[in-house]
């Protein structure tokens, strides 16, 4: 009596799980051994069993073609999981990847040793199977980089939080030292914390310097130029410092009007403008006689 | 019948205190008040408490610049303290400009603000110094 070939392939699986399993975990080890130290072996053992219970299930119930059907799901899920698991730990892309498509080799294997006289069949189910394998190997990839996106949002999110910190340099005195890349979303950032300092404490001077920052646009001068003019309105005069000359040329060059703020060379200098304007001295001492 | 904005007086300056939402005619009755009470006390100075305004638009930034103007005509100058953070980015966001107009953060900044002019001044009506 002649057999489908979804028949078959399903009962490929129920009856020979074990041994796929174990021509699996060879592939997986091969192919990952340098892995070893994001995951073990018996971990590995553990997830692709699971997988395989899952992967026999739906085959029985949703066939082969279609795995967008309810009996796919739980294989989807599954993969997800192991993709965002994969993407934290470490895993390269094509290692993740690796996952779905080692198990073509042991499936392979195992059918044509099954089908091999029947030559019409045998190639059926391998091309059935091998379209099956890739498409859920592109979804286990897709969904890597999707939570790949996620980790680079949070760390960005992160970076904004970390990089915008106001500082109590002195009685009076607040500074707001910028490094890095300057954009429209975290000048908005520095604003809004400068702002809101200045409220609180009542600071009469802000200085902001931007030593540590490679280049300036157009927006970010301006959002500069907000701040200042915001702070003013609050009662706190805007220094900024540590202009470079690579920076000063652009601003010039963009016709940005700097003249109604305050500017210092450097943040020493603007912390002497500081002192000056909230009339404080800095005295050197005498040497003590021994 | 509106409330009108009241004007303390104490230790020679002059106190306004803005609350909340003020309407055209408040703002309208206040210019009148404060060039009354700066001629009738001869006041120095005056401490513009905007700590409480929490909505600004062009015809209160109009009135505030107004309201400098005319005190230093009578010789008084006008100190605004504590405009919040989101008041002042509404103003710079609306392109308007508060000309001449002195910012402080706190009452004791204004004070402090007034004392020195009133000490440096003599030669000049004694505004602009606080590079506003």
């Amino acid at each position: 009596m002649p057999t489908t070939p979804q028949q078959s392939i399903d009962q490929i699986f129920t009856h020979h799980e074990p041994a796929i399993l174990e021509g699996w975990m060879c592939e997986q080890v091969a192919a990952l051994t340098s892995r070893q130290d994001l995951m073990s072996t018996a971990a590995l053992r553990t997830q692709s069993q699971a997988f395989l219970a899952l992967f026999t299930l739906a085959c029985r119930d949703g066939g082969l073609v279609d795995i967008t059907g309810t009996p796919w799901a739980p294989v989807l899920d599954f993969l997800a999981d192991l993709s965002s698991q994969r993407a934290k730990l470490g895993f390269t892309p094509s290692e993740t990847a690796t996952f779905v498509f080692s198990l073509k080799q042991p499936v392979f294997a195992r059918v044509r040793e099954e089908l091999g006289a029947d030559v019409g069949t045998l190639v059926d189910d391998l091309w059935g199977m091998n379209v099956l394998l890739d498409k859920l190997g592109l979804y286990t990839m897709e969904l890597y980089l999707k939570s790949r996106e996620t980790v680079i949002k949070h760390q960005q999110l992160d970076m904004l939080e970390l990089s915008t910190p106001v500082l109590n340099l002195w009685q009076d005195i607040l500074a707001v030292p910028l490094i890095g890349t300057l954009d429209s979303s975290r000048m908005q950032a520095v604003m809004e914390n400068l702002l809101g300092a200045i409220a609180k404490q009542g600071s009469p001077i802000a200085i902001v310097d931007i030593t540590g920052v490679s280049a300036v646009d157009t927006e970010v001068a301006q959002h500069l130029l907000k701040t200042a003019a915001a702070a003013r309105l609050m009662g706190a005069q805007c220094i900024i410092s540590g202009i470079s000359a690579p920076i000063a040329q652009t601003m010039v060059a963009l016709g940005v009007p700097f003249g109604s703020v305050d500017t210092r060379a450097t943040l020493a200098d603007a912390l002497a403008q500081a002192f000056a304007q909230t009339h404080r001295q800095v005295v050197v001492m005498e040497p003590q006689a021994y | 019948m509106t409330t009108s904005i009241p004007i303390i007086a104490f230790s020679e300056l002059l106190l306004v205190t803005i609350q909340g939402d003020v309407s055209d005619e408040q703002l309208e009755a206040l210019r009148a008040e404060l060039c009354e009470r700066i001629q009738v006390t001869r006041a120095k100075g005056v401490l513009m408490d905007i700590s409480g305004l929490t909505l600004v638009d062009s015809y209160l930034s109009r009135t505030l610049v107004a309201l400098t103007t005319q005190s230093r005509l009578l010789g008084a100058t006008l100190v605004m303290v504590g405009m919040r953070p989101d008041v002042a980015l509404t103003v710079v966001d609306m392109g308007l400009r508060l000309e001449g107009v002195n910012a402080v953060a706190t009452l004791e900044q204004g004070q402090a603000l007034l004392r020195r002019l009133a000490l440096a001044s003599g030669q000049e009506g004694g505004h602009g110094h606080h590079n506003t």
